[in-house]
């Protein structure tokens, strides 16, 4: 009878109904080197990452992000980075580019270490025209807080950050569009370099129906130093 | 360390149970008061009698935030350039500038519709008068263009019209030539879209303004064709530039935008063959043969007849636009549509509306240079000439619907509740009544025009 009154029902009172993802998980992973100069005051690194959207099950994007910090001192360093991405919109992947400035605080008290980065990002499809879409470049201005735990006797350092966006594009209205909390842990890997595993959950902000999204992500990242110390051990 | 470790493990299989993919599914309408299947859904039957009533002027209300309103203004100043002092026309504007649409509360007879798309739109009409500094600007609405942004909209409509242009009867001192123009056309039988009065009044956070009395127009490839042909799947080109003159120089189905999709121009290369054929020359009854497998060329020659009789000079003959395409699924053959008639009902510029006998059309314009200069065209274009003048544009008829088109009208064009400065293209009361008079003159003058011609 429920049935019946549902199947006419559809017919005298049809409707639209719009399918929403309010919720997906996401693994990102990377892999990377890095290589500390000048008194490790400045470091470079490059990595390759991989994201995969849909419960992990489909390739989201995967980019080539080279970037450069240089440590003023303890307290202050300032950084750039320039990303190459490929991105799938289900029909093709997407040539687009990203680059970003950083200055980034840094504050330890005892085992304790407070951190704030403020980042600026410019980002666009590559190869696009504003004329041919009205795509215009995607600004961003992230502001993070982080806080990293150094336990004694444990290998693995805890950390836990979150992170407000705030997005500019021509002809938008600048809005709050996305709030991350991240809870991972870096540890440090004799002879090769660091890894960092984290949870990160991503909520938009100023959509009737936002998404959220659990992140997974595992980053392996390789200490070019080392590679340079077993050159001169095996040398000497 | 083995504590740690079972944490991780122990979190990361609950994050894969509990934060996997989900969808929600969001009913249109859902949490919008206003919303009924009958005024917002997509699918509500197109109800003419409310949106396109022939002897009523309606009111819409739109609340577009502040924010939004500066937008759309930073895209005019960007690609327009300055209110009131630019000097561009719209042969200086790319054909890739298209105002940017933004959302707004449209409001009618004290019922919302949501998040509604709104944009500026037109060629003179809108570079023409952003640069005199008129805010009366023609405007589009979309009523379901931010869909993707608040899907509880997916699919919205005004009373069962998903889109409607608002034009703002740019250089029209009787405010009424648009309106008029397409209901001629389709009391004539030449299929065009339906046009009605709007007092159109503008909240962008100071207060509702009133922007003036416009015409709403249904756009073709939303309802019309449904309506008119009982189908929407075929190609429905808007042609513009000079591909659109269907010269042998100048054809290019890169000038037709189609707008029911795909990319298939075999309907319209078809004409373009049959037209230049040689057969034009050699075997006429051929040729008309071929163009008639084609093309409506009674139809075309209807619509011509109308079009000369009462004077349109910005469409095809004298401008490369203001007229669509419909290939027709029922019969195969493409069908014309015109478009933007507010300049029609008078001489006109670029030399004048053509006449009759068309003697100043060069083979620039084929379609009019070729079958007018053949003799059973001709023939059926003369029959419906004399039955466009004793019929829907007989003078007395029109003179009388002149007078009540005026009457309804007037009180929102001048006076109290008149448009104001700024915000029209009437100057004065006289104006106006000037105006009246001169549409009066006009037609008993092509009455006496059509019937030299044809005598």
């Amino acid at each position: 009878m429920i049935a019946l009154f549902a199947c006419i029902s559809s017919y005298a009172f049809p409707q639209t109904e719009t399918p929403v993802m309010v919720r997906d998980l996401e693994v990102w992973s990377g892999i990377g080197v890095y290589k500390n100069f000048l008194d490790k005051k400045l470091e470079l690194n490059l990595e390759e990452q991989f994201r995969f959207h849909r419960d992990a099950s489909r390739i989201d994007q995967f980019f080539t992000n080279f970037g450069a910090t240089y440590s003023f001192n303890k307290y202050f360093s300032l950084g750039a980075g320039y990303r190459f991405i490929s991105d799938n919109d289900d029909t093709e992947y997407q040539s687009k580019h990203r680059f970003n400035f950083d200055a980034k605080f840094k504050y330890k008290i005892n085992r304790v270490t407070l951190g704030y980065r403020f980042r600026y990002q410019n980002g666009n499809n590559f190869n696009e025209t504003i004329e041919e879409d009205q795509d215009y470049p995607r600004k961003a201005i992230r502001n993070k807080l982080s806080i990293k735990y150094n336990i004694k006797d444990v290998k693995i350092n805890p950390y836990f950050s979150t992170e407000l966006f705030r997005a500019y594009e021509k002809y938008t209205i600048p809005e709050w569009d996305k709030l991350r909390f991240t809870l991972g842990g870096t540890r440090k890997l004799k002879n090769f370099g660091k890894v960092n595993a984290f949870y990160r959950m991503e909520k938009e902000l100023n959509e009737s129906y936002p998404v959220t999204y659990n992140i997974i992500g595992v980053k392996l990242q390789y200490n070019l130093n080392n590679l340079i110390n077993k050159k001169k051990d095996a040398q000497d | 360390m083995h504590k740690i470790n079972q944490l991780a493990i122990t979190l990361a299989i609950g994050i894969g149970l509990s934060g996997c993919y989900k969808e929600e599914i969001v009913v249109s309408g859902d949490g919008l008061d206003d919303w009924t299947s009958t005024t917002h859904s997509a699918f509500a039957t197109p109800n003419y009698d409310i949106v396109f009533p022939g002897d009523a002027v309606n009111r819409i209300d739109l609340v577009i935030d502040k924010d939004y309103w500066e937008i759309m203004l930073e895209y005019m100043e960007d690609n327009y350039g300055s209110f009131g002092s630019s000097s561009l026309s719209p042969q200086d504007i790319s054909d890739d500038v298209t105002p940017i649409y933004v959302p707004c509360s449209f409001f009618f007879n004290n019922t919302e519709w949501y998040h509604v798309g709104v944009r500026f739109k037109g060629n003179s009409s809108l570079a023409s008068a952003w640069g005199n500094g008129n805010m009366k600007l023609p405007l589009r609405f979309d009523f379901s263009y931010f869909e993707d942004e608040y899907p509880q909209i997916a699919g919205q409509t005004f009373y069962g019209f998903s889109e409607l242009s608002c034009g703002s009867n740019y250089n029209d001192a009787s405010v009424m030539r648009e309106k008029v123009t397409a209901d001629l056309f389709r009391e004539a039988g030449v299929p065009a879209p339906h046009a009605s009065y709007y007092r159109v009044y503008i909240d962008h956070g100071d207060g509702p303004i009133y922007f003036g009395l416009y015409t709403m127009i249904e756009v073709v490839f939303d309802t019309m064709l449904d309506k008119q042909f009982g189908s929407s799947n075929g190609n429905c080109y808007k042609p513009e530039d000079d591909g659109a003159k269907f010269g042998v120089n100048t054809f290019n189905t890169a000038d037709f935008d189609n707008k029911t999709g795909g990319n298939n121009y075999s309907d319209v290369e078809a004409l373009y063959t049959a037209l230049h054929s040689a057969n034009r020359t050699s075997n006429p009854t051929q040729w008309r043969s071929e163009m008639e497998a084609a093309m409506d060329m009674d139809g075309f020659c209807k619509w011509l007849a109308v079009n000369t009789t009462i004077q349109n000079w910005d469409t095809y003959g004298l401008m490369p636009h203001n007229y669509y395409l419909y290939t027709d699924p029922a019969d195969g053959l493409i069908k014309w549509i015109p478009w933007d008639n507010n300049e029609a009902l008078q001489e006109g510029k670029m030399g004048g509306a053509l006449s009759f006998e068309f003697n100043e059309v060069s083979d620039e314009w084929p379609l009019i240079n070729y079958v007018m200069s053949d003799a059973t065209y001709r023939n059926t274009f003369d029959g419906y000439v004399n039955s466009v003048i004793s019929s829907v544009f007989e003078p007395s008829k029109m003179q009388a619907q002149y007078q009540t088109e005026y009457n309804l009208i007037a009180p929102y064009v001048t006076g109290a509740d008149g448009e104001q400065s700024g915000y029209t293209y009437v100057n004065s009361a006289s104006d106006f009544n000037n105006a009246l008079s001169e549409l009066m003159s006009h037609v008993s003058e092509r009455f006496t025009a059509a019937d030299q011609y044809l005598n």
